[in-house]
């Protein structure tokens, strides 16, 4: 080869290893292939000499030619990634578009449970919160002269309809749709006439209810024990206690140690007879239990959160707490 | 209720008193709340359930608490009754109110004397004031043994008494110095003047005595429980008479409490002579013990444990049952003062409670039971969607302030609540819009600048027929700045079309047209939705005057979707789809105004043109001149092939008669 061209070569790849922009590399560029570059001169330079060295040169010159483009080709392709690797992007800026949605604590404690209680096989049913003084107490075992109204103080709406006090009313309308067997979770909202800071006059309830052949006190207890360690993720220390509601026979309400206090959270009990016959379940060959909770009382214990009013007050500050739980 | 341990512990001589009676008494059903340290007492709250009336004394809690001790309990001494004369006192007795009347009369008595201190104390410990001395030992008798009793005046009294229903409307003033109207359903005491006292309930102004009354008569009967709660529930007034009374004393109480409070003032004070009078209505006499009988097998199933016979034997003897066994049958009699034992699983409680709940094993039921539902919730899918669409969910109450909701609904649509805990919460919501101004403007006022919220809940109204109709919705409200984290150059107002795009990001299959039937909505922006040609809900811009109304100067868009209307899919049906290339074309018409772009799409996607798979509209310019108003409306066209790539031809003739048939049908010329 020339020693010219190959001088022409090393020149070519100084220059490149000192090009840091692709301006600088157009430059070369020209400077090298362009129109009145480098290699333009040379082949002018051509017409001087005989055809048979042109022909040799010529060859030569393409070759050269085309290792100069290579290079310059290779150059910018490095220096392509290297403007991406760069600060030219401004990484930093905030992202465009974001949201941050959130579900409401309420409708994640009442989905948390829900998942919870489908592994054992309960259905969520839905009912209508305007209910009967029938759905809502007699049809429970609660007679209009019994004490035990005084523990629901009721909204009415006119002489015979009135605001759910409890979704056991959704219990006697799918056990009379359904009867036996029946393994079902009522959530939903339910009204009783009070308010402070820790009542208010709309709540969230969940009650489940078991009714089959054989079912018995040791399987509340099984259920229910297992349902507040998964609840609350841990084994949790759990006291049964006896209470009482009309619509249950052995009743028991459910203590559990929270920050070495106990605290009552569920209220359960094995199905009074007197349910079970007001649906037309025979009670010779079935038995059950049922239970209800306070959705708001549950996210309480979970989220640490102290006054009930800031589940209504929907403060975004408050909500977007939230974010990322289901 | 409040009791003091020592007092406890004269019924029960072994009891320690300690933190563990509590605990014992909690497992029992007896729920202890508190423990208060006084001295060398204890003073434990005690939390009773309605149904156990039996458990308002001393002596009912120890009765109760003995289940587990099974020792002797020492009962208070006596004055015998047998050998005091009787005078009458009493005329007649309805039975519907009073199975049984006694009544002792004392003259001469000595009532200026000092209440013993221990007696004082204890009352003050279990909340009741001091009066005199003859009433402190009334109410301290009642706290021990658990009988209600009534002090007269005898002087005061036109002899004899009845105990009936109130013969007239009048006035009646209680000796708390109010005045109560009675009527026929009120059960009432009688003298020859009058209603003397509210049977159970409250004594009479006129007859109460005072610290130097010499001459009484005391009161002690059984009333029936259902009359004093309805009458103590008429007047909203709870005495501690007419606690015990509703939850029911034990028919065999009154005689031994009034020998009882003979032995007290025999004890204290001195009196000149004494007569009885006691009185049972003709029905009440047919009152008989019920039997109850249960297998031992059903005790085993109902519990899912086997308790030994001995043990059940021991227990019904230690809470004053009668009990009979023979092979695995036991017969049980319920002593008088458990009115809440009435069957099998009342009996089968009682065994639960006493061997004590935590006892129990615990079991997981293997039984499968069939799902009602596919647990494909509506609801919370939509939920789901809104929230990663950066919507905020909320509840709010379903009860909102009286006639708040006349502006956008009919008054006969709306149900109020009878009763309503305030004039704020009141009536309820015909729909969700007027919630989500109040936290609209709520977060707006604490500095929220992008807002956007949704509820899914009820709403209520009447229909034509005065039916209650419940619907299941789900609505919201948009306003604000679109992305609060955007650099200022690409922030925008949320407007109608980020509501809109949002449905149709939400709900499959969701077409639109235009409405104008809520008021609440700007008539001219305000959208109904469908989903396959069925109606799911309504969006549009919320009218100013009602955000102003909230004070809100922010445009804000509301929607409301019928949720039990609206489909989730659950089933997909795949189709093969062609992988030749896809040709795109666009179109620019010019339209006037008349026409709807609504129209232009009908028309076009229903010109069912061979090989276009999709079209939409891709830009908009509205011209401005004043004589020739019109749109230009560019529509993107995609045409593919199911067999072969389309030649340009092939799409040139579908555009063809596409054109022709937007001239033909609209008279539109394509720019």
């Amino acid at each position: 080869m020339n020693t010219s061209y190959s001088s022409l070569l090393n020149d070519l790849q100084k220059s490149l290893d000192n090009c840091t922009s692709s301006n600088e590399l157009y430059k070369i560029k020209s400077t090298f292939l362009g129109k009145k570059g480098i290699l333009a001169s040379q082949f002018n330079e051509m017409r001087n000499i005989s055809h048979e060295e042109k022909k040799k040169l010529g060859q030569e010159l393409n070759k050269i030619k085309t290792q100069i483009e290579l290079a310059i080709r290779e150059k910018e392709k490095l220096l392509n990634a290297q403007k991406l690797e760069s600060k030219e992007i401004d990484v930093e800026l905030p992202g465009m578009n974001a949201r941050v949605g959130t579900r409401h604590p309420i409708s994640i404690t009442i989905n948390e449970i829900t998942k919870i209680l489908s592994q054992f096989g309960f259905s969520k049913v839905i009912g209508d919160e305007i209910e009967t003084e029938f759905y809502n107490f007699e049809a429970l075992n609660i007679p209009e002269t019994h004490p035990a109204r005084d523990m629901h103080d009721t909204f009415y709406i006119n002489v015979k309809n009135l605001l759910r006090t409890h979704t056991s009313s959704v219990q006697i309308h799918s056990m009379e749709k359904y009867n036996a067997p029946i393994k079902i979770m009522t959530p939903g909202r339910v009204y009783r006439c009070d308010s402070d800071p820790t009542h208010s006059p709309m709540f969230h309830q969940i009650e489940g209810l078991y009714v089959d052949e054989g079912v018995s006190f040791t399987h509340l207890k099984g259920i229910l024990e297992e349902f507040i360690n998964l609840y609350f993720g841990k084994k949790m220390e759990i006291r049964f206690r006896p209470s009482y509601f009309p619509f249950t026979e052995p009743s028991a309400e459910i203590d559990i140690k929270f920050n070495n206090k106990w605290l009552e959270v569920l209220g359960c009990g094995m199905v009074h007879n007197n349910v079970l016959m007001n649906v037309n379940i025979n009670t010779k060959k079935y038995s059950g239990f049922a239970f209800g909770l306070g959705i708001e009382r549950f996210a309480m214990l979970k989220y640490g959160i102290r006054d009930l009013r800031l589940f209504y007050e929907n403060d975004l500050m408050f909500l977007k707490q939230f974010s990322g739980i289901k | 209720m409040l009791l003091s341990l020592q007092w406890l512990k004269e019924f029960i001589p072994n009891l320690k008193i300690n933190d563990k009676v509590a605990d014992s008494l909690t497992s029992l059903g007896l729920e202890v709340s508190s423990i208060t340290k006084k001295q060398r007492d204890l003073i434990i709250d005690i939390d009773l359930t309605p149904n156990r009336g039996d458990c308002l004394s001393v002596h009912g809690i120890a009765r109760d608490l003995n289940s587990l001790f099974n020792k002797k309990i020492k009962y208070p001494r006596i004055k015998k009754l047998s050998k005091i004369n009787k005078k009458k006192y009493i005329k007649s007795l309805d039975s519907k109110i009073c199975p049984s009347y006694s009544c002792l009369s004392i003259t001469g008595l000595n009532n200026s004397i000092k209440t013993p201190d221990l007696i004082k104390s204890r009352l003050k410990n279990s909340g009741i004031k001091h009066i005199n001395f003859l009433v402190d030992i009334i109410n301290y008798v009642m706290l021990e043994i658990g009988q209600p009793m009534h002090v007269f005046d005898l002087n005061k009294l036109k002899l004899p008494l009845s105990v009936e229903f109130a013969n007239k409307t009048e006035l009646f003033e209680g000796l708390d110095d109010s005045e109560y109207k009675l009527n026929k359903k009120i059960p009432v005491i009688s003298d020859q003047s009058g209603p003397i006292a509210l049977a159970g309930v409250l004594g009479g102004k006129k007859t109460s005595t005072t610290q130097k009354t010499q001459n009484v008569l005391i009161e002690s009967a059984f009333f029936e429980p259902n009359q004093i709660r309805q009458s103590s529930k008429s007047f909203r007034l709870q005495t501690d008479s007419s606690y015990r009374y509703e939850r029911g004393v034990d028919p065999k109480l009154p005689m031994v409490a009034l020998s009882r409070v003979l032995e007290l003032l025999s004890k204290y004070t001195t009196y000149d002579s004494v007569f009885i009078d006691s009185k049972i209505s003709k029905k009440s006499e047919k009152r008989n013990d019920k039997k109850i009988i249960i297998e031992h097998d059903l005790i085993t199933k109902s519990l899912g444990q086997d308790i030994e016979k001995v043990f059940i034997l021991k227990i019904f003897k230690s809470l004053g049952f009668e009990i009979k066994v023979k092979n695995t049958t036991y017969t049980l009699i319920s002593p008088s003062h458990r009115f809440d034992i009435q069957n099998q699983q009342d009996i089968i409680e009682e065994i639960a409670r006493v061997y004590g709940y935590n006892n129990f094993k615990s079991n997981i039921p293997t039984n499968y039971i069939k799902t009602l539902n596919s647990n494909l919730n509506t609801s919370d899918i939509l939920s789901e969607s809104l929230s990663s669409r950066g919507y905020n969910e909320i509840i709010s109450y379903t009860m909102l302030p009286k006639n708040s909701q006349n502006q956008i609904h009919n008054n006969s649509e709306i149900i109020r609540i009878l009763n309503p805990i305030s004039e704020d919460k009141s009536d309820l919501r015909a729909s969700m819009v007027l919630n989500m101004l109040q936290i609209y403007k709520y977060n707006k006022s604490r500095q929220a600048t992008s807002l956007r919220f949704y509820e899914s809940g009820k709403i209520y109204s009447y229909n034509r027929g005065k039916k209650i109709i419940e619907t299941n919705v789900l609505a919201g409200i948009i306003g604000g700045i679109n992305f609060n984290n955007n650099l200022k150059n690409s922030r925008k107002k949320l407007n109608f079309f980020d509501l809109k795009g949002d449905l149709i990001s939400i709900i499959s299959n969701l077409s639109f047209k235009k409405t104008n039937k809520l008021n609440y909505l700007v008539s001219n922006a305000q959208m109904s939705l469908f989903q396959d040609n069925t109606f799911i809900g309504t969006f549009g811009a919320l009218i100013p005057s009602l955000r102003d109304h909230y004070g809100i100067s922010d445009e804000v868009f509301y929607f409301e979707l019928m949720i039990d209307s609206i489909k989730v899919r659950n089933v997909v049906k795949y189709v093969d789809f062609s992988r030749f290339p896809k040709i795109k074309r666009d179109i620019t018409l010019k339209i006037n105004n008349e026409i709807s772009i609504e129209e232009v799409i009908k028309c076009i996607s229903k010109s069912s043109l061979k090989y276009m798979i999709n079209s939409r509209i891709s830009d908009i310019f509205y011209s401005m001149n004043h004589e020739n108003s019109h749109k230009s409306l560019t529509i993107e066209l995609i045409f593919q092939g199911n067999v072969s790539t389309l030649s340009d031809q092939e799409v040139n003739e579908q555009m063809t008669i596409l054109i022709k048939r937007l001239k033909d049908k609209l008279n539109i010329d394509i720019k």
